[in-house]
């Protein structure tokens, strides 16, 4: 988990990320969540659903379908 | 480096937020508004493009779009409307490079072979268009988007995923290898090259120790595993062949490793591929230096290629601006790794026939160096070599290499004002000024167009606006005579300039030995001027031709 957390913090370009940020709280837009998709799935070699995105809410949301 | 970023336009049909995204630290991009509307911003002058101060522009386009599902005629229809904006785009504008990427059609695999010719026409059809742009416009290029979607793979360099999402159709792999593309492009177009490749011998050129193995002993050969140490060469030849100059710099004993070049049955590189050979026990960087100062180059010219760590160190802790790569730990990889050198560090946007002679060039240098340091003055040593200068007004098949000495030449360059082709023919262009180049040739080897002279005349006097020389032929006193045989064809007063750079410190007293009068020094900022109206010609007898025309 704490992998998953430093490799998302790389990506958002932050020192810290946590579980249960939100969309909103971290300033996502619809560019960082592309950005996530691709890199989360080359990194652990699986697929995130195209219909999963749209209940992701939190970090943890991403976490649980990529794990 | 305090430089500011440079300013991309990138026009595509697909979304590029991604690619700028990854980008945006090296540089800063000019995107126009809206999606898909490269054409419209292409084929309209009024458009943000041309109203704007971009620095390169870029056309990255994906192929799959041009494509009907309708009918071929239709897809077609759209490579003639590409076509059509590319070429406007390339006429209104002249001076800036533009990067024209090649297309790949994804095919409905549905469709049997034989239904495929339209798509290999279209792809067709936009390269041969493209190339013939390239070929013609002296700042269009082109980027063989279709050669790196064949190198990589389609299934892995496109996810459909990122197409539906994004509207944008590459995958990770795919995005890095583009952005990649695009960044080595803007290098060759931005950032200075390598200009030699210093390598070592055992285990780096070919397998194992000669002075241990012996001649049969090493490992090279043109099939089976010997072929990787083949391969290398082969590659290190290629780029040899489009400019770059290569070296030996090797701790070894000098007739093994000689025997071994000479006589080896799959040795590729021989020695007259190397203008310098430096195969002996001191250490690297003293020869490295030697280098520099023999062939006159910069140790920021330099790459140095060691399969030995501790030599990569120890170079790298001394000479902080030579490049030294880590070499592979698995020599199988040693082809890419030379593709990598040649893409990131050496690659010119376009390779000018005068590049191509530039191995017997440096080793003409090398052996003028010798003969220099066997004789007792300049003056003798300029005559045992049979200079031959040929000064003349530029013509108009000249206007390339003038181009490029003017844009490049940093030490013998008093003024170092950086010109556009545009810009040269323009001033040329004017009858009040002369564009005058001097060639220079001797008994080791003709150095080919070697110096440009700018020359803006008012009523009263002329202004030399620029006087620069290849530093290859420096040290000749090839100055002397071009300012001899200028001056002698003046009668009013000559004004020149020094302006100081980092670089230029070679002249900074150049007109003073000239024999030209200061009139104004304002922190190292001089200008000076000479009274052609008495000059008395000099004879230069120690050269042994000197023609000059126009």
């Amino acid at each position: 988990m704490e992998k998953f957390l430093e490799f998302v913090a790389e990506i958002m370009e932050k020192d810290k990320v946590t579980m249960d940020m939100t969309y909103k709280e971290g300033k996502w837009d619809s560019l960082m969540m592309l950005k996530l998709v691709m890199e989360l799935e080359a990194e652990y070699g699986k697929t995130i659903p195209m219909e999963s995105l749209d209940n992701v809410k939190t970090l943890e949301d991403l976490y649980e379908i990529i794990k | 480096m305090a430089e500011s970023k440079k300013i991309i336009a990138l026009l595509s049909n697909i979304t590029v937020d991604l690619i700028v995204s990854k980008l945006r630290h090296k540089y800063d991009f000019y995107t126009p508004e809206g999606f898909d509307t490269w054409v419209q911003e292409a084929i309209n002058p009024a458009s943000g493009l041309y109203n704007r101060n971009v620095d390169a522009v870029f056309v990255l386009l994906d192929g799959t779009e041009a494509r009907s599902w309708k009918s071929d005629e239709e897809g077609k229809e759209r490579i003639t409307l590409w076509k059509q904006a590319i070429t406007a785009l390339t006429n209104y504008t002249i001076t800036i490079p533009i990067f024209i990427s090649t297309i790949d059609i994804r095919e409905n695999r549905i469709k049997s072979p034989s239904e495929r010719k339209a798509r290999y026409e279209m792809e067709n059809d936009w390269y041969q268009h493209i190339q013939s742009l390239a070929e013609s416009k002296s700042k269009v290029y082109t980027l063989d988007l279709a050669d790196t979607i064949a190198e990589i793979g389609r299934k892995q360099f496109y996810s459909n995923k990122m197409w539906y999402l994004s509207s944008m159709p590459y995958s990770k792999d795919g995005l890095d290898a583009v952005c990649m593309e695009l960044d080595r492009a803007l290098s060759a177009a931005f950032s200075l090259r390598k200009k030699i490749i210093a390598v070592d011998l055992d285990n780096t050129l070919w397998g194992g120790v000669i002075s241990e193995d012996g001649i049969e002993g090493i490992e090279i050969s043109d099939h089976k595993e010997g072929q990787r140490y083949y391969d290398f060469q082969r590659q290190l030849l290629e780029m040899k062949n489009r400019g770059i100059i290569l070296a030996i710099n090797s701790k070894n004993n000098e007739q093994d490793a000689d025997k071994a070049i000479r006589f080896h049955p799959a040795m590729l590189l021989k020695n007259d591929d190397f203008v310098s050979r430096k195969i002996n026990w001191k250490s690297k960087v003293a020869n490295l230096k030697e280098m520099e100062s023999e062939l006159n180059l910069t140790e920021g010219s330099f790459i140095f290629i060691d399969d030995n760590p501790i030599e990569r160190e120890t170079v790298k802790a001394e000479c902080l601006e030579i490049l030294v790569p880590d070499f592979p730990a698995d020599t199988t990889e040693l082809l890419g790794f030379a593709e990598d050198i040649w893409f990131d560090y050496c690659m010119p946007l376009r390779v000018l026939g005068h590049d191509l002679n530039k191995t017997q060039m440096y080793q003409n240098e090398a052996k003028r160096s010798q003969e220099m340091s066997e004789s007792i003055n300049l003056d003798d040593y300029i005559k045992k070599l049979e200079i031959m200068v040929d000064i003349h007004r530029m013509r108009p098949e000249e206007i390339g290499r003038v181009t490029q000495l003017i844009n490049k030449t940093n030490q013998f360059n008093v003024t170092t004002k950086r010109y556009t082709q545009d810009e040269i023919e323009k001033i040329a262009a004017d009858f009040r000024n002369a564009v005058y180049v001097a060639y220079s040739s001797d008994k080791y080897g003709d150095s080919g167009l070697i110096s440009v002279i700018i020359l803006k005349n008012s009523d009263t006097d002329m202004k030399i606006d620029s006087f620069l020389m290849s530093c290859r032929v420096m040290g000749r006193k090839l100055e002397n005579v071009i300012i001899n045989e200028l001056a002698s064809k003046f009668d009013g007063k000559i004004i020149a300039e020094f302006i100081p750079t980092a670089k230029n410190i070679p002249v900074k007293d150049l007109y003073d030995r000239l024999g030209f009068h200061i009139v104004s020094d304002i922190n190292g900022h001089k200008i000076y001027e000479m009274d052609a109206g008495n000059y008395q010609k000099q004879l230069f007898a120690y050269y042994k031709e000197i023609k000059t025309e126009g």
